[in-house]
């Protein structure tokens, strides 16, 4: 009896350990993939789409820090030689000087299959995640002639209310050169730009969050800003009183860029989180959610989704690709007479 | 000088206080040179209060801490400064105006608070057992140094202490306080040689209490100390029944040769213990009975005598008090 | 000192070492549109910095707002002080648990919370226009800023002040009273003059935290005033330029450390006259003397003011009869004036809990979309925010412990022994407070990356440890000095050793300045969010950092939600703690 009893435990044993054993043969197993990336509704997905399948293939643990992309920009820097993070989110400037910099890797599509199925603008700084578009975002509750032209920022009656955002920052920046664009100047003829933004003081204030902005528009503060073409849709689907604009001058374009950083411990595992990330249901389902443009050739919109996106070889090629080489290199210089021109009073 | 004497936790602090107007008494009312102030608040009563720790400003030195009651009734500086000169000199602190009062010695400390209370010229100066925390040779000091400031100034002067020889020899009228009440008012002499109650004969000097009954025989009053001894009393009327007598030490002589007055009693009794004191001393006697009787020697009248020795005291027939038990 | 070894430690790691890092990288160069650092020496920072205007004008902006924030501290925060000092029992607590929760609801969302109620939208706006008046712009703007910053930083300077008034002795006032003073000229004769020592130390907390402050200056300021931690903030993480930042925050806690010093010395008198006044007869330096002058000048700018205002009032009498009145209204309206007061420090509370319920995305006040617990519903599906409160938590209580029993010996050896460097010592455990913390987090993540430190407990530990301990020796400073030593003397006289001498006679003397740096310390460790956002990482992330990540994309009630449970929490504490242990023992003194 008793030995049967033995037995059978180291049976159990083995089996046990076997099993470990078995599933102990997947990559990931007892590793963690640390990846850094925006909150709310990009994390719902993410854990939805990436998280979940990459953990049931590889085994591996994904750890989400949340945050803004300067936080985690910063922190590529700092933390050079030993980075906490093995995938992290960027805005589109960030990505290419973090790229120049050497500070994370560039593509590698032997190990990112989708790599091969993305447009070329999201092939040129790695993994680009998602096209923007950076249009007018505007209050349909006190404006009642919709905008066509960024000069329409201009008109005496809106005074006080066109909230530009912050520089340097995605929509900031596109907004600085656009009204430079839209007075006669452009990126290498900067001080059209700065001359015309500071026409627009007094701001009912100068943006830098997305909840900030949302909340200035419902209140009636906020009439007219420089956007983001998802936000505004999303917000506008929750039942705030906006809508997007593409402005005659052109639209610049922006993008989100997953990364990997230089010395990133798990670089692996970091394609592989990459590579589901890029797949097309992921792509559909941040389309569908947060209307951000997929950067996969192979997702298919039904045709009133494509219509609130920069969506297909030929709109995305129509968005205007701002010099951002040239741009990044002046950025210290704009900063500073950001700061004294419009800040100051 | 009147003083507030009494047992530590009689409340002579709690009526101090409520003079100066910190305390608002719950009946009665408080009178200030003709006029009641018992709603005037303390600011406005012109009372100075010397508290027992001083009270001394930190933060100042020796002359603001002095100055301090003037600037407050807005006197321009000039007068200020000489007055704070003057004052200092009479309490013998000038020429350490520019001290801090942490850096003084506790006579020194006492000096400067009573500076302070005296320069703003109080309709009563209050003084919260000011001496007690000095040493023994320092006070004897400043009695008499208080004492003549007083009077050199005339001001009316409030003085609270719980040491019966430092009201004595300080005060005009003494007021004594026990358990929150006042049992006697007089001038030293009087409360001393009469006092009302055993308490006040009992805190005030020493006394011997002796409890009995009073009695009357064809001679006339008679105490009969409880145990047997009988003491012949002149003018004391008290109503028959029972009775605490109270004679004083110094009222007592023991006799040698046992020759006793037409006017005195005689008591036997024994010789327990003597105190000796230098320029006197006390002897301890038993009567009969039990009680106890303390007997004072002065000076070349003091002699030694044998313990447990039969001995004789002689007690002078209008000596003592008749108190209500 | 031994004593100050193991805090000068934590400030080794924590501080100093970072602190090298940034000085040595403030005389590097940053190439433009890129975060490379170039291998070469130039003083080009420097004098970018320093012989240009704008920067001035930025920094003297800084330093208004920070000035304009500890004044109406200080004026809207004594009164509070007083209150607690004098009450006893139930109503110290009620008064403690009042001012200590705005500290509790996380900046993050007590700043939004000021934002709706003092925006052109708000209540108080609105109030205004039915009441037939002109809208005020509060918000965005300084006088926001300044409003923000007094609701969120004034408790420390009401807990530094009261519990130095806790110690005055009332016999003081009495004194005063008697000698013909009337209530309020035995305050303004007495009280404050002895309360001086709380009032630079609260003040100081105040200041410091005012001129190193972020969220609040960019939420209230919508954006449009530049302060020196938001132009510390665009060169550092989005210019990268390190350099420059770094050079910035240098000459920052130079300049902090004169205006401190000078503060300090001219100020806390009280404190130090009896050490100036022996070095007066041995030697004096020249810089003593300036301090000395300048304080004596200031003395003298008080007394000719009051004279002169003695002399107009003299000719003035019906103004002064006026004024009599006002006095009384005062001191009639002077439980009318602190209800006031409280109704300030906990105005954001109500719109935080009410906009939790809301059942949009939006944070407003009213809530849109009627009532819903959804995001209360939601932190339940999310456990990394339970676990983000326990490690918070953790490395508070951790902080609370080795932060205050280190601190403390630190400041037992800055107050009672004389040794070479003391002051230099002294200044420099305040200085993580004078360093803009974005910047001490940078440094501080580039260190631990070296050490390989990065995203650890211990790691994060350290970072709060350094902050809290300049809290808690500042604060027992504060208590050590009025502190009799004679007492000791008797105990150790009486035959206890050193440590029983200690336990037995200092500790329970020091207690109340003890359990104040305790719930500094708390505080500060569980709010902490500029360093903790470079130093956390997975596993390690604090509540704040996760709150205050939500800022840039992605705020929705959910932070309202949790400052509320975290208020009710708090409060379910003290109510606890009042059960069992009365919390009045924890902040009287005799
Ligand atoms: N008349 C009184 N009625 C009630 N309580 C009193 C009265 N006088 C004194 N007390 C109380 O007795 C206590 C001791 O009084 P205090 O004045 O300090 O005594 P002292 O100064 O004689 O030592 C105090 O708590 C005080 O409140
Ligand atoms: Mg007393």
């Amino acid at each position: 009896m008793r030995r049967t009893k033995i037995a059978v435990c180291i049976g159990l044993l083995a089996a046990i350990a076997l099993s470990v054993s078995v599933v102990g043969q997947r990559i990931g197993e007892g590793r963690t993939l640390v990846v850094g990336i925006w909150g709310a509704a990009q994390e719902e997905l993410t854990r939805e789409y990436v998280v979940k399948p990459f953990e049931q293939a590889t085994g591996a643990r994904v750890e989400l820090i949340l945050g803004g992309s300067t936080d985690r920009f910063v922190r590529l820097y700092a933390e050079y030689d030993n980075p906490t993070m093995d995938v992290a989110f960027l805005a589109y400037g960030q990505a290419q000087q973090a790229l120049k910099d050497r500070v994370v890797q560039g593509p590698n599509p032997i190990n990112v299959p989708e790599w091969k199925n993305l447009y070329p603008q999201a092939q040129a700084v790695g993994y680009g995640v998602a096209f923007l578009a950076v249009g007018l975002m505007y209050n349909t509750e006190y404006v009642k002639q919709a905008p066509t032209s960024w000069l329409d920022l201009w008109n005496p009656a809106y005074k006080g209310k066109v909230a530009p955002f912050v520089f340097p920052g995605t929509q900031g920046t596109a907004f600085l050169v656009m009204a430079a664009r839209a007075h006669g100047g452009d990126e290498y003829n900067i001080d059209a730009g700065f001359n015309a933004i500071a026409q627009l003081k007094p701001f009912p204030a100068v943006l830098s969050g997305i909840p900030e902005t949302n909340l200035g528009f419902l209140t009636g503060d906020i009439w007219f800003a420089p956007q983001i073409h998802g936000y505004v849709y999303e917000f506008k689907a929750e039942g705030g009183p906006v809508d997007f604009v593409y402005p005659s001058e052109g639209t610049p374009f922006a993008m989100n860029v997953a990364t990997i950083p230089t010395n990133a411990k798990n670089t692996d595992l970091a394609e592989i989180f990459i590579n589901y990330f890029l797949s097309p249901a992921n792509q559909l389902a941040y389309a569908n959610r947060l209307f951000y443009a997929p950067t996969n050739r192979t997702v298919q919109l039904p045709p009133e989704l494509a219509a609130m996106m920069p969506y297909g070889a030929q709109q995305i090629a129509e968005l205007l690709e701002l010099d951002w080489a040239h741009i990044t290199a002046q950025q210290s210089d704009w900063a500073d007479r950001w700061n004294r021109q419009i800040l100051e009073k | 000088m009147l003083c507030l004497l009494g047992p530590s936790g009689c409340g002579k602090t709690t009526l101090l206080r409520t003079i100066a107007g910190f305390e608002k008494p719950t009946s009665g009312q408080v009178w200030l040179g003709g006029k009641d102030v018992t709603r005037t608040p303390p600011e406005k009563r012109n009372t100075a209060l010397v508290f027992q720790n001083y009270a001394l400003f930190p933060h100042m030195s020796v002359f603001e801490n002095v100055a301090f009651g003037l600037k407050v009734r807005r006197w321009p500086m000039r007068e200020i400064s000489s007055a704070v000169k003057e004052i200092l000199d009479l309490v013998g602190l000038s020429g350490l105006e520019r001290r801090w009062v942490k850096q003084m010695s506790g006579g020194q400390q006492q000096r400067v608070a009573l500076a302070r209370a005296l320069v703003i010229r109080p309709s009563v100066l209050l003084l919260d057992e000011p001496l007690s925390n000095l040493d023994a040779k320092l006070r004897l000091e400043m009695r008499t140094h208080i004492k003549s400031i007083q009077r050199s100034l005339n001001i009316t002067a409030v003085f609270v202490t719980h040491d019966q020889e430092e009201a004595l020899t300080m005060a005009d009228r003494i007021v004594i306080m026990h358990q929150g009440r006042v049992v006697q008012v007089g001038a030293p002499r009087e409360v001393y040689a009469t006092p009302n109650c055993t308490f006040v004969a009992d805190f005030i000097g020493k006394s011997n209490c002796l409890r009995g009954i009073v009695a009357r025989d064809a001679d006339g009053p008679l105490f009969i100390v409880n145990g047997g001894p009988r003491v012949r009393l002149e003018g004391a009327a008290v109503a028959e029944g029972e009775a605490v007598l109270a004679v004083r030490p110094e009222e007592l002589r023991l006799d040698d040769r046992g020759a006793a007055s037409e006017t005195e009693n005689a008591l036997p009794g024994i010789l327990m213990h003597t105190t000796y004191l230098g320029e006197m001393a006390y002897h301890h006697v038993r009567l009969e009975g039990g009680s106890m009787l303390m007997v004072a020697e002065y000076g070349k009248q003091v002699r030694e005598r044998a313990i447990d020795e039969e001995i004789v005291i002689l007690w002078p027939r209008e000596a003592g008090t008749m108190l209500r038990s | 000192m031994t004593l100050a070894t193991p805090s000068f430690v934590i400030l080794g790691i924590g501080f100093l070492a970072p602190l090298v890092l940034l000085f040595l990288l403030s005389w590097r160069q940053s190439v433009p549109g890129s975060g490379l650092i170039l291998d070469q020496w130039t003083t080009a920072n420097y004098t970018r910095l320093l012989f240009d205007a704008y920067y001035f004008k930025i920094f003297w902006r800084t330093f208004t707002i920070a000035l304009y924030a500890t004044l109406l501290s200080l004026a809207l925060g004594y009164p509070i002080a007083m209150a607690i000092a004098r009450s006893k029992g139930r109503a110290k607590a009620f008064l403690l648990a009042v001012v200590l929760t705005p500290l509790l609801t996380n900046v993050v969302a007590r700043t939004l919370g000021l934002m709706i109620l003092l925006g052109r939208h708000g209540p108080i706006n609105n109030l205004l226009v039915q009441l037939g008046l002109p809208r005020l712009t509060l918000v965005p703007g300084v006088p926001g800023i300044v409003i923000g910053l007094t609701q969120v930083f004034m408790p420390f300077l009401i807990l530094s002040v009261s519990s130095v008034l806790e110690n005055i002795d009332p016999a003081l006032v009495e004194a005063a009273r008697s000698l013909g003073c009337t209530r309020f000229g035995a305050f303004r004769r007495v009280v404050l003059p002895l309360s001086v020592p709380g009032i630079v130390g609260g003040s100081l907390f105040v200041f410091l935290l005012s001129f190193s402050a972020f969220v609040t200056p960019q939420l209230l300021g919508g954006g449009m005033v530049v302060v020196m931690t938001t132009l510390i903030r665009q060169q550092a993480m989005v210019l990268l330029n390190w350099p420059f930042a770094s050079a910035v925050a240098i000459v920052l806690l130079l300049v902090s450390i004169v205006l401190v010093g000078t503060y300090t010395r001219a100020l806390g008198g009280a404190e130090r006259r009896e050490s100036t006044r022996v070095a007066a007869s041995s030697k004096i330096s020249s810089w003593g003397r300036a301090v000395q002058e300048l304080r004596r000048a200031s003395y003298d700018l008080a007394a000719s003011l009051g004279r002169a205002w003695t002399r107009l009032a003299r000719y003035l009498r019906p103004m002064r009869l006026a004024l009599g009145k006002l006095r009384f209204m005062v001191r009639a309206g002077g439980w009318g004036g602190k209800a006031l007061i409280i109704a300030f420090i906990l105005a954001p509370l109500p719109i935080v809990i009410v906009s939790s319920f809301s059942g949009s995305s939006l944070i407003m006040f009213p809530p849109r979309g009627g009532f819903s617990v959804r995001w209360y519903v939601g932190l339940l599906s999310r456990p990394e925010y339970i676990r983000s409160f326990f490690i918070s938590l953790q490395i508070a209580a951790l902080s609370v412990l080795i932060g205050v029993s280190t601190g403390t010996l630190a400041a037992l050896a800055l107050v009672r022994y004389r040794f070479p460097g003391r002051e230099v010592l002294r200044t420099l455990f305040l200085s993580p407070l004078m360093l803009p913390a974005v910047l001490v987090g940078l440094a501080l993540l580039r260190l631990l990356a070296m050490m390989g430190w990065t995203a650890t407990f211990r790691g994060v530990l350290i970072g709060h440890l350094v902050l809290v301990t300049a809290y808690v020796i500042r604060t027992v400073s504060a208590s050590l000095v009025g502190f009799d030593r004679s007492l000791e003397e008797a105990s150790r006289n009486l035959g206890a050793g050193v440590f029983r001498t200690f336990r037995r006679v200092t500790f329970p003397l020091i207690k109340p300045g003890l359990i104040v740096a305790s719930i500094f310390a708390f505080l500060v460790s569980f709010d902490e969010t500029t360093v903790s956002v470079f130093i956390t990482g997975p596993g390690t992330i604090t509540l704040p950092v996760r709150l205050f990540s939500q800022l840039e994309y992605g705020l929705d009630p959910t932070v309202t939600a949790i400052s509320s449970i975290l208020v009710v929490i708090a409060l379910l504490a003290l109510l606890v703690a009042d059960r069992l242990l009365g919390l009045e023992k924890f902040s009287t003194m005799r």
